[in-house]
């Protein structure tokens, strides 16, 4: 079982559905060996796994609520991933809609803040989440704030391996930051930096990222071989991962053709990342990309009605749509840039 | 100016780390010194130049001394030699020779194992005393060569009678294992079963070692199969031998020289007993087993034995150089397997259905992830139905376009009796892999609909007008139990509860808040869940269907108000047990109360 459990982690990029059908053959085995705790680190492990690596919301929170549930019972009492459940649960409402679950899940965080140790997996976790929810509100300055807090937990870890882990998380959130404020002296710095931890932490999809992010500042340079060099090993290498890239990558992949005014390469990678992310049960975050490719339609002369009715569509889903609206109605008048 | 320095050894920490540090197991120990003796044998064969010369390696043991031999009747060593070969760390004699034989005689340099010069130094990972007794054919004394393993040997003549060389180690109490007959023959076996020189154990007359590859016997097909059952302890379904290939290489084309086979185990189990791994040797000597990145990845039913003068071994010769050559002869294997299989589906369809049957999860998991291998399998993988195993194409001649699947492991059996008894068997897809293929095969064939069973059975049921069963209808309303009346078979099933998806976990969920098991900073999120599922609670308690085909409903449709108050309450308790989810035991005891008073109350009457 814990073979499984350790060999399943090998496959999370390059191959989640095979990661998760060995966690479900583990968490079948347990079942067969009837060992309760077991069967649920594996569920939550199921979990945390179509959470952060498949990225399909559809049925997950059923699945976290479940585990949660499962976790309360006596049988469980000193359970040690008892938190990481917990944490699951509130990855699941961030990545379905995060502004509409908002006051809910900044009490549940301040109940995680107060039961996870210090320096844990569960205190990253718990900072990654925060650092998402402020990104959702567009507030870079707490994003960066709880990301030089996450770094300052990795100086002090003395587990150096897990510290590169997080460390990926925390430059990839600096760099989606320094993008949005066009400050591309610190974007510059930050990269390198953030290349070394993903190499370190063997974590592909972040690697190739950092490629995006070289070819964005290359360009930004007016070194267009480079650029396009960079441009080529970062996409090709994402085509090789089943995990689809961070939509902060996405971003400055449409910055990178935005830059040659190439806006129908630009509008290319943003129906991509629709189509990744259409009908996953993430309706922030397929609202958003709707958004920005209904801007480049727009840009283009080419919306459809069609379109923004979908749009609409999934806006509806949300609890707290207003921010969305408005940024819609942005989109239309073509002053979204 | 730039000084040419010489670096310097340091013998005894080098000989550490060749003798305890290169191999992974002491094993290898036996391995090294048998394919010694092994050269000894082939070289004498070669150089000696004598008819009547027959080969021979004995390997004996003794437990209470603790030793073992490896004795040979080949070559033996002059006191050059054993300066020259045995005594300088990286100089083999036997790779020498190979070198001089390569264009003169290939056939004989190919029988030479030898590579490194190292090999000997294994006898200290598993003796803390080497004493080598030799007498070569080329003449000279007989000599004793004796070591501990420090940078100093002592060498002296001595007497032997025969040709040939004895190598006599007091066995380290770390490598004891080694003097049990059991795991010594073991040993042999793995390594040296394909050498052509007999290996006798003890005083057994009987050589151990097979002598020859299965496959170059003079029936390899019972051969193979024989030896599959002895090593691999399994009947294999299929085998596919391996034999020479051309791949190409874009611009030109190159003759691979491959042999061995592979074989389909008859039953594999995903993540947990999958295959897809190659015994490899080189030169006939085993190097190593499960060497997985020779097969494809979508490969994890087949198994095999592979040898192949283009693999080059690593100095510990336990793993293979990942190099050009171990390219192309992957790409042998694949070609030779994808042919292999293509043939046995086409020749010999009932074996390829006993391959996709005993290996369905693996192929299936692969499949969906692999679009070539998809479309080889899609047609002939077996899914277990209400109605036992069927192909897609067999499942499709019974359903009328229409795949009907239940993902759920538990409590699905309303819903296989319903499309049971529209004479149409559900697939179980409570295996992850089983609904993306599924998905996969209905967009490759738009004619196909797929019909998920899980908390949307009322597909199944064809609704009809309330009217004639309004009297029912109202009992229930009246009690807030949700009611609905369809015609659906089974004729004999009066009632059913159907619950909605996700309907089990928010009804737990429920019950955790009420009964205040979360604490509070919890519950906001656990009560936004069952919100979002279910923003009518009642839908919790799932739907009575009522079966308008069923007699007793029909003939219930006009009787009493005295009989439906005794019959009714016993049918919505008899549907929730039916159901065999959503109840708790105070549900389930209260069900039984129900059903046995109203029994009580028809009987009074």
């Amino acid at each position: 079982m814990l073979t499984l459990m350790a060999e399943s982690y090998n496959y999370r990029e390059s191959d989640t559905p095979r990661m998760i059908a060995m966690l479900k053959e583990g968490r079948r085995l347990a079942e067969e060996e009837k060992q309760p705790w077991f069967m649920l680190h594996f569920d939550q492990a199921i979990v945390h796994a179509i959470l952060h690596f498949q990225q399909d919301y559809r049925e997950v929170l059923d699945l976290a609520v479940r585990n949660m549930l499962e976790s309360k019972k006596p049988q469980y009492e000193g359970l040690p991933f008892g938190s990481l459940i917990l944490n699951d649960m509130l990855s699941a409402y961030i990545g379905i809609d995060p502004l509409g679950y908002a006051d809910a899940i900044r009490e549940a965080m301040a109940l995680q803040d107060s039961l996870v140790p210090p320096i844990s997996n569960e205190r990253y976790l718990l900072l990654g989440a925060r650092r998402i929810c402020a990104l959702a509100e567009g507030d870079f300055d707490r994003a960066e704030t709880i990301t030089a807090s996450s770094l300052q937990l990795a100086d002090a870890d003395p587990d150096r391996s897990r510290a590169a882990h997080f460390s990926v998380f925390s430059y990839n959130c600096l760099a989606e930051v320094m993008f949005n404020r066009n400050d591309m002296a610190r974007f510059e710095d930050l990269i390198p930096i953030g290349e070394k931890f993903a190499r370190e932490a063997e974590h592909q999809l972040e690697w190739f990222g950092f490629r995006i992010c070289r070819a964005y500042l290359a360009r930004t340079k007016g070194d267009e071989e480079t650029a396009q060099k960079y441009y080529n090993e970062g996409t090709a290498g994402w085509a090789r991962l089943t995990m689809p890239p961070d939509c902060s990558y996405r971003d400055i992949q449409t910055g990178y053709h935005l830059l040659a005014n190439d806006v129908e390469s630009a509008l290319a990678v943003r129906t991509e990342e629709l189509a990744r992310a259409v009908d996953r049960g993430r309706f922030h975050y397929e609202t958003l990309v709707r958004i920005k490719r209904l801007a480049l339609l727009q840009r283009l002369n080419r919306l459809s009605e069609d379109e923004v009715a979908k749009t609409r569509a999934v806006i509806a889903k949300l609890r707290a749509p207003q921010t969305h609206l408005a940024k819609l109605e942005k989109a239309l008048r073509g002053e979204l840039t | 100016m730039t000084d040419r320095l010489r670096f310097n050894l340091h013998l005894p920490g080098l000989l550490k780390v060749l003798a305890e540090h290169l191999y992974t197991s002491k094993r290898v120990g036996i391995r090294e010194l048998v394919q010694n003796a092994h050269d000894s044998c082939i070289r004498r064969k070669i150089e000696g130049n004598d008819p009547n010369y027959h080969a021979s390696i004995r390997v004996s043991f003794d437990k209470d001394a603790r030793l073992i031999s490896i004795s040979d009747n080949g070559n033996g060593l002059t006191r050059e030699e054993i300066a020259n070969y045995l005594a300088t760390i990286g100089r083999g004699y036997t790779r020498e020779l190979r070198e001089q034989l390569a264009f003169s005689s290939p056939e004989e340099a190919a029988q030479l194992i030898g590579q490194f010069g190292l090999g000997f130094l294994s006898a200290f990972l598993i003796a803390n005393e080497v004493r080598v007794v030799t007498r070569s054919v080329l003449g000279g004394p007989s000599l004793l060569w004796f070591s501990t393993g420090d940078e100093h040997y002592d060498l002296s003549e001595t007497q032997r009678e025969e040709f040939g060389t004895t190598v006599t180690l007091k066995v380290k109490p770390a490598a004891a294992f080694l003097l049990d007959e059991t795991k010594l023959r073991e040993a042999i076996r793995q390594f040296a079963d394909f050498l052509p020189v007999p290996i006798t154990l003890g005083d057994e007359r009987k050589p151990v070692n097979y002598m020859h590859p299965p496959w170059e016997r003079p029936d390899p097909a019972t051969a193979i199969r024989e030896w599959i059952e002895r090593v691999f302890h399994m009947q294999p379904l299929a085998i596919i031998p391996l034999e020479e290939t051309r791949v190409s290489l874009g611009h030109d084309s190159i003759t691979v020289p491959l042999s061995g086979f592979l074989f389909v185990p008859p039953g594999s189990v995903a993540s947990i007993r999958e295959f897809g791994d190659l015994h490899v040797y080189i030169r006939r000597m085993f190097i190593c087993e499960r060497e997985r990145d020779l097969l494809p990845s979508w490969a994890r039913f087949v198994r095999g034995v592979v040898e192949s003068p283009l693999l080059q071994p690593t100095a510990s010769r336990e793993s293979l150089h990942q190099d050009e050559n171990f390219d192309l002869v992957r790409k042998a294997i694949e070609m030779q397997l994808g042919r292999g299989l293509q043939q046995i589906a086409r020749e010999e369809p009932s074996v390829w259905r006993m391959i996709v049957r005993g290996h369905s999860d693996v192929i299936v998991g692969w499949a969906v992830t692999d679009p070539t291998f998809f479309e080889r399998v899609e047609d002939i993988v077996a899914f277990r139905t209400s109605r036992g195993q069927m192909t897609l194409p067999e499942y499709l001649e019974k359903s009328d376009g229409k795949i009907y699947f239940v993902a759920r492991e538990m409590g699905s059996l309303q819903e296989q009796i319903l499309a049971e008894s529209r004479d149409v068997p559900a697939i179980d897809a409570s295996w992850f892999a089983v609904t993306p293929f599924l998905e996969k095969y209905a967009q490759r064939h738009p004619n196909i609909e797929l019909v998920r069973l899980d908390g949307a059975a009322q597909q199944l049921l064809k609704p009809i007008k309330e009217e004639p069963f309004a009297r029912l209808l109202k009992f229930f309303r009246e009690r807030d139990i949700r009611v609905q009346v369809a015609l659906f078979k089974p004729n004999q099933v009066p009632a059913l509860i159907l619950y909605p998806e996700g309907a089990d976990t928010a009804k737990e969920a429920e019950t955790s808040l009420q009964r205040g098991d979360l604490p509070s900073a919890l519950a906001g999120l656990v009560q936004h869940y069952i919100e979002r599922k279910f923003g009518d609670r009642e839908q919790l308690e799932g739907t009575l269907w009522l079966n308008a085909a069923n007699p007793l409903i029909q003939r219930l449709a006009d009787s009493s108000k005295e009989l439906l108050e005794g019959i009714l309450p016993v049918l919505h308790q008899m549907a929730r047990l039916f159901a065999g989810r959503m109840l708790n035991a105070t549900d389930a005891t209260e069900a039984f109360g129900d059903i046995t008073s109203s029994l009580e109350g028809l009987v009074q009457q």
